[in-house]
């Protein structure tokens, strides 16, 4: 949902806004509303991968598994850190969280789940689902197809809003300079990893993840 | 004292409703916060790579250990940087060989850092290298991370890269950074560059809300003979292109592929939207590996529904595909970028 007035960039011819000129009102409005709109727009793809196709590799494969199988949800990739665009009130922009999976073996039950961390340290190899849910995570709903498709949903939404306690964990100051060849200075930024987990139904069978996207919108 | 051209951490919000109205001078208060949003808006810098898989590796005997693996791998993207940003966070996650693990580094435009991994099962390494920029560029560039092993192997599992936000900006043509004492209260109005009204309109004038790279994938060796397109991956990409104007449904996005060719062979590459429309294709004619640029218009981010999809439950989606046009040998893709960088 957009928090600009006009939902979208308004062009000014440029001879209005040049000295001399008298800037109304109304053309105040307007450069908020174009600045609001492109402050909604400004979000990021933080993680949006899908793999290749491993027919038309000569070696190796294009998917993802867990390194260690497990009926347990073992860990089989984490992402990050990367940067949370933050609201005025500091919350984090909503988020669109999707991972596409497949089975080894079709027929049997393979299972994901992801969720986002202030610290990579505490994505643990294994997790329990409650971990997951508490963690404000997303359990996706089990396939026992060898065919990758995107998941839905099982517990929590593919859509949702990063929970504040992450948020305010995750936000931190990095060193930098006030130019290329300026003073030191630092800057405020808000990091958070994603790690996505798998199981099994047992262990002759492997999760195969074949894409992740995790991506920021503005949000109502 | 707080910095004239600060960069806020978090947007800001202009309020109008009730303030701004016609007959009614608009207050210092509107201006300052204009101005705040527009430093925001200039400094904060774009996604580089989205988190993504190359699962490429290197082998310290050169493929003794782990047959086709080189003791050097070399992953590549190509981008545009905002044009304002003055430095680059990469972070990398290698995990060992099977069993012994292995050293190494990695290298990013001439900065290396040391690497160690343990074995396959065990938690992978995860590298963090902090690129300042000697020159700050919009330009279309091309990023180069090449990993060695000097002991065991290793395996890069993901790659991440994005611009630090600027702590300030430089009150200068390429930063315009808005010198926000000069809208406080009680402050004259002033006509002059990077300052009061005038400095606010110049900046915002060359602002944008650009989302940078959307997808970026580079891997293990792709190839084929066929002689009509095929996928390169398993399934499309989903991307969510921004939307600029009222009207728009639809956003040009930027693609480039680097591509090869066996010699006496030549190839095309095009990507594919959501609903099968194509774009033009681009011909392969490099033996060696050469970027080719394409742009094509897709589907965008619908803002009236509560999570920006189409029509609340559809994501638009690029596949790239590849075909071999002429000879008898092979057509080469290893890497791939999609953006939105033209605002």
């Amino acid at each position: 949902m957009s928090t600009s007035e006009y939902g979208g960039r308004v062009r000014l011819p440029t001879a209005r806004l040049e000295g001399r000129e008298t800037l109304s009102s109304h053309a105040l409005r307007v450069l908020a509303s174009n600045a609001h709109h492109y402050a909604d727009q400004k979000c990021n793809h933080l993680v949006n991968w899908t793999a290749a196709r491993t027919s038309l590799m000569a070696a190796g494969q294009g998917y993802m598994q867990p390194f260690q199988l497990s009926t347990s949800f073992a860990r089989v990739a984490s992402y990050g850190p990367i940067p949370l665009t933050l609201k005025p009130d500091r919350t984090a922009y909503p988020v669109r969280l999707e991972l596409a999976a497949a089975s080894s073996s079709g027929g049997t039950n393979v299972d994901f789940a992801a969720m986002l961390v202030s610290s990579v340290a505490l994505g643990s190899d294994f997790v329990r689902d409650s971990a997951i849910i508490a963690n404000h995570g997303v359990i996706f709903a089990g396939t026992t197809s060898a065919t990758p498709a995107w998941l839905a949903a099982s517990s929590g939404s593919t859509f949702f809003a990063p929970s504040q306690s992450i948020v305010e964990a995750a936000l931190g100051a990095r060193n930098t300079l006030t130019d290329t060849s300026g003073s030191p200075a630092t800057v405020d930024t808000c990091e958070v990893f994603l790690v996505v987990y798998a199981r099994g139904a047992n262990l002759a069978v492997t999760p195969r993840l074949y894409g992740v996207h995790l991506s920021e919108y503005v949000g109502t | 004292m707080p910095i004239a051209t600060r960069v806020p951490s978090v947007r800001r919000v202009v309020s109008i409703d009730d303030t701004v109205q016609v007959g009614k001078a608009v207050a210092s208060a509107q201006w300052s916060s204009l101005g705040e949003l527009t430093n925001y808006l200039r400094g904060r810098g774009v996604m580089i790579v989205p988190s993504q898989v190359p699962i490429v590796g290197a082998d310290s005997s050169g493929g003794l250990s782990v047959p086709g693996l080189s003791t050097t791998v070399t992953i590549g993207y190509r981008v545009r940087p905002s044009g304002r940003a003055i430095a680059r966070v990469w972070a990398f996650e290698v995990i060992g060989a099977i069993a012994a693990g292995g050293r190494g580094t990695i290298t990013v435009n001439s900065q290396s850092v040391a690497v160690s991994a343990g074995n396959i099962t065990a938690d992978p390494s995860r590298v963090f290298v902090l690129v300042e920029t000697a020159t700050k560029t919009s330009s279309l560039t091309n990023l180069d991370v090449t990993m060695q092993a000097t002991a065991g192997a290793l395996y890069l599992t993901s790659v991440t890269c994005w611009e630090l936000p600027r702590a300030q900006l430089t009150k200068d043509a390429t930063d315009l950074g808005v010198d926000l004492g000069t809208v406080d209260p009680r402050r004259p109005i002033l006509d002059r560059d990077y300052e009061s009204v005038a400095g606010v309109c110049e900046a915002l004038a060359g602002a944008d809300g650009r989302r940078g790279t959307l997808v970026a994938w580079c891997g293990r060796l792709v190839e084929t003979t066929s002689g009509s397109f095929v996928d390169v991956f398993e399934l499309p990409a989903r991307i969510v292109p921004p939307k600029v104007g009222y009207s728009d449904t639809t956003r040009t996005v930027s693609w480039s592929v680097y591509a090869a060719c066996d010699v006496g062979t030549t190839g095309e590459a095009r990507v594919v939207d959501g609903l099968g429309g194509a774009s033009t294709a681009l011909s392969i004619t490099s033996t060696t590996g050469a970027w080719l640029d394409g742009s094509k218009s897709f589907r965008c981010e619908d803002i009236s529904q509560s999570n920006g999809l189409i029509s609340g439950t559809t994501f638009e989606t690029i596949q790239l595909q590849i075909r071999r046009t002429a000879g008898a040998g092979k057509v080469y893709v290893t890497r791939f970028t999609a953006r939105d960088d033209a605002w």
